[in-house]
Order: structure tokens, then C-alpha cells, then sequence
């Protein structure tokens, strides 16, 4: 069941919600035009023709996360989209990138889209790679931390660490779910202290 | 004839290399730690490899140094990664307390004769490698601002 609407999602119903704003038909189209299994161009690294330089694979792995961005950009701010593209070329700079590793997948970069769509967050992470190619983003305030980790297939794997009312051990919890779960499974910890400060 | 495995002591401490795309950073990209991405294994790969600084001689410091040379020398480092460092004992803690049977042994390998292997930790285990890389890799240098000895 599709529930188009404004605020949260009802708990423990089993929906998808599209906020409001969100209902247009391009945003529909890329949540549900996009193949949730393992396309082509997230073959791993050995399935690849090595010959291929890592400079290249690079320029076509941050190619295909800006044409994906590209096809919602409408949503994202013009400061958000920069700072996106930004350090999606720092994370893949060749001076620093591990030759063991692999770029960022297409299809784990359309989960983080699709997360950070759904999260709406006024406050940008910081982002890093999984050795197999897999988004990671951190949000980190003080002592209060928050990692996600993007997989092909809207699956998300997080965990985070906060100290409640800023005193006394931090409590820590984790969690494998669907992004369009997240903001449901992060409700109870106040997840504007890492989103929206 | 097989050596013996010695475990590292408790009071020791251990440095791992972690790259750019593996620290743990803020929207402006100033640096925080290590992401829990940067205690993973690769495909094939049964232990997670370290380096440890108390085989070297000398004043702790440069023990350090001498550590960071040595695995500058055995692995393609980069400006912009990090060295962060951990106390065994600590480690094996935080491991205890999740019933992980954390192993943390030296195992020579050319060419770094203080490689260390940590193994049997459950590496899939996101919350736990979240917990190490806060409570016991949270001592970092970028590799940059480390001096070349």
C-alpha cells in the first residue's frame, strides 16, 4: 500500500510513504524504474577487465552517481548537490584511493539517494566507502554518532552511539532494515540531533 | 618447525593504516576517527592486519615512529589516510563483552617483521567494529602530519 501524505509513517504499517512533495511522477519513477537487484555495472572488482585503468573506473562510477542525482535533483538544494558532488570526488580522489578497493556501486549509491530523499536532512554527513564499494555516511555531533551503510537493494545497515541528556554512558544501538524503513527504526533515538541540530 | 604464536600483552598497543575513503568525516570534512568500514576484511581474507609499535626499542614515541615507518614501508600509504592507534587490553574488552574470541597475536610478514594479525572477531559485526573503532582506534594521526624518519 502507497500512502501519499505529510509526517510519518503510521507505526508497524507495512506501506510505502511518499511525502506529498515527493508524489511527483519522476520521483516515482526513479524509486520504482530502478532494478533493486545487482545490475551489470556492480560486477565485482574481479569479474571486471582489469585492464581497465582505476582512473577510468572512477570517472564511470562518480558518472553514473551524478546522472543518477541528476534525474532528482529537483529536490536537492543547488548547496547540497555541491556539496554531494564534492566530496563524492574526494572520497574517489586517485592520489588517496586504495587499488584494492572499488568504487562507488550505482546501486548503493541509488539507496543512499533514495535514503537521503526520505531522511530530508538539513545537515549534510560525511561520506566514505565500504572496500566492496558500498556509501557510507556518518553524521557525527560531540559524542552523538550515527553511521550508515548503503546496499544495493534499499538495504541499510547503521548503527549509532549517543549520551541521553548529555551525561551518564552512552547508550548504542544498530539495526538491518529497508530505507524506507529509517526514519521509523531511528524515531526513538531523536534523530534530529545528527539531521537537523 | 612451526614458531609459536605469541599474543600480544594487554598493556600493548597496536597501529593500523586506514585510507581517506575509510575516516570518519563531517560535512566539511574534517576528520573525527576511523569509520567501522576501516576494521573490515576483504573477500579471502582471515585476519585483520596491524602493526605493533612495542617490538620496536626505545622511548613510546618513537616506538611510533619506528611502527609507522615500518608500515610505510610495507603498504601503499597515502597522504590523506590515517594511523590510529589501539591498546590490546582494550580491545580485548570490548570484545569480551560481546563474547568475541578475539585473537591479537605477532605474525611476521615480510617485509614488516611487527605485523600482527587480529583474528575471530565477528568482522560482519557493524556495532562491533563501531565500538572499536571509537573506544580503542580513537588515538589518529593523519599520515601527512607524521615526520619520515
Amino acid at each position: 500500500m502507497r500512502i501519499v501524505g505529510s509526517g510519518k509513517a503510521p507505526s508497524g504499517a507495512a506501506t510505502t510513504f511518499v511525502p506529498a512533495e515527493w508524489a511527483s511522477s519522476d520521483i516515482q519513477r526513479f524509486f520504482s524504474g530502478v532494478p533493486a537487484s545487482v545490475s551489470a555495472q556492480d560486477q565485482p572488482q574481479s569479474t571486471i577487465n582489469k585492464a581497465a585503468s582505476l582512473e577510468k573506473r572512477i570517472f564511470e562510477a562518480l558518472a553514473a552517481a551524478k546522472i543518477s542525482t541528476a534525474s532528482v535533483a529537483m529536490h536537492l538544494s543547488t548547496e547540497w548537490r555541491q556539496k554531494l558532488f564534492r566530496q563524492l570526488d574526494s572520497v574517489h580522489d586517485i592520489d588517496e584511493f586504495d587499488k584494492d578497493d572499488s568504487p562507488v556501486l550505482p546501486s548503493s549509491f541509488r539507496t543512499f539517494l533514495r535514503t537521503t530523499l526520505l531522511i530530508n536532512p538539513r545537515r549534510m554527513p560525511g561520506l566514505g566507502l565500504s572496500s566492496g564499494g558500498n556509501m557510507v555516511a556518518a553524521w557525527t555531533k560531540d559524542s552523538d554518532r550515527l553511521t550508515i551503510e548503503f546496499f544495493p537493494g534499499d538495504r541499510l545497515i547503521w548503527t549509532l552511539s549517543y549520551v541521553p541528556e548529555n551525561e551518564g554512558p552512552p547508550e548504542r544501538a544498530a539495526g538491518e532494515n529497508s530505507a524506507e524503513r529509517i526514519l521509523e527504526v531511528l524515531a526513538p533515538y531523536m534523530p534530529d540531533r545528527w539531521f537537523n541540530p | 618447525m612451526v614458531q609459536p604464536v605469541k599474543p600480544l600483552a594487554d598493556e600493548h598497543h597496536v597501529i593500523r593504516y586506514a585510507p581517506w575513503s575509510k575516516l570518519r568525516k563531517d560535512e566539511d570534512e574534517n576528520v573525527h576517527g576511523l569509520l567501522p568500514q576501516a576494521l573490515e576484511l576483504r573477500p579471502g581474507e582471515e585476519y585483520l592486519s596491524v602493526t605493533w609499535i612495542e617490538f620496536f626499542e626505545g622511548e613510546p614515541h618513537e616506538q611510533y615512529l619506528c611502527a609507522v615507518s615500518t608500515l610505510r614501508s610495507s603498504i601503499d600509504t597515502r597522504p590523506k589516510g590515517a594511523m590510529a592507534k589501539a591498546n590490546v587490553g582494550k580491545m580485548r574488552d570490548i570484545c569480551r563483552q560481546r563474547s568475541a574470541p578475539i585473537r591479537i597475536v605477532h605474525e611476521p610478514e615480510d617485509p614488516n617483521e611487527a605485523h600482527a594479525a587480529i583474528r575471530r572477531v565477528p568482522f560482519d559485526n557493524m556495532d562491533l567494529l563501531d565500538r572499536l573503532v571509537t573506544e580503542a582506534f580513537f588515538e589518529f594521526d593523519l599520515n601527512k602530519n607524521i615526520p619520515v624518519t
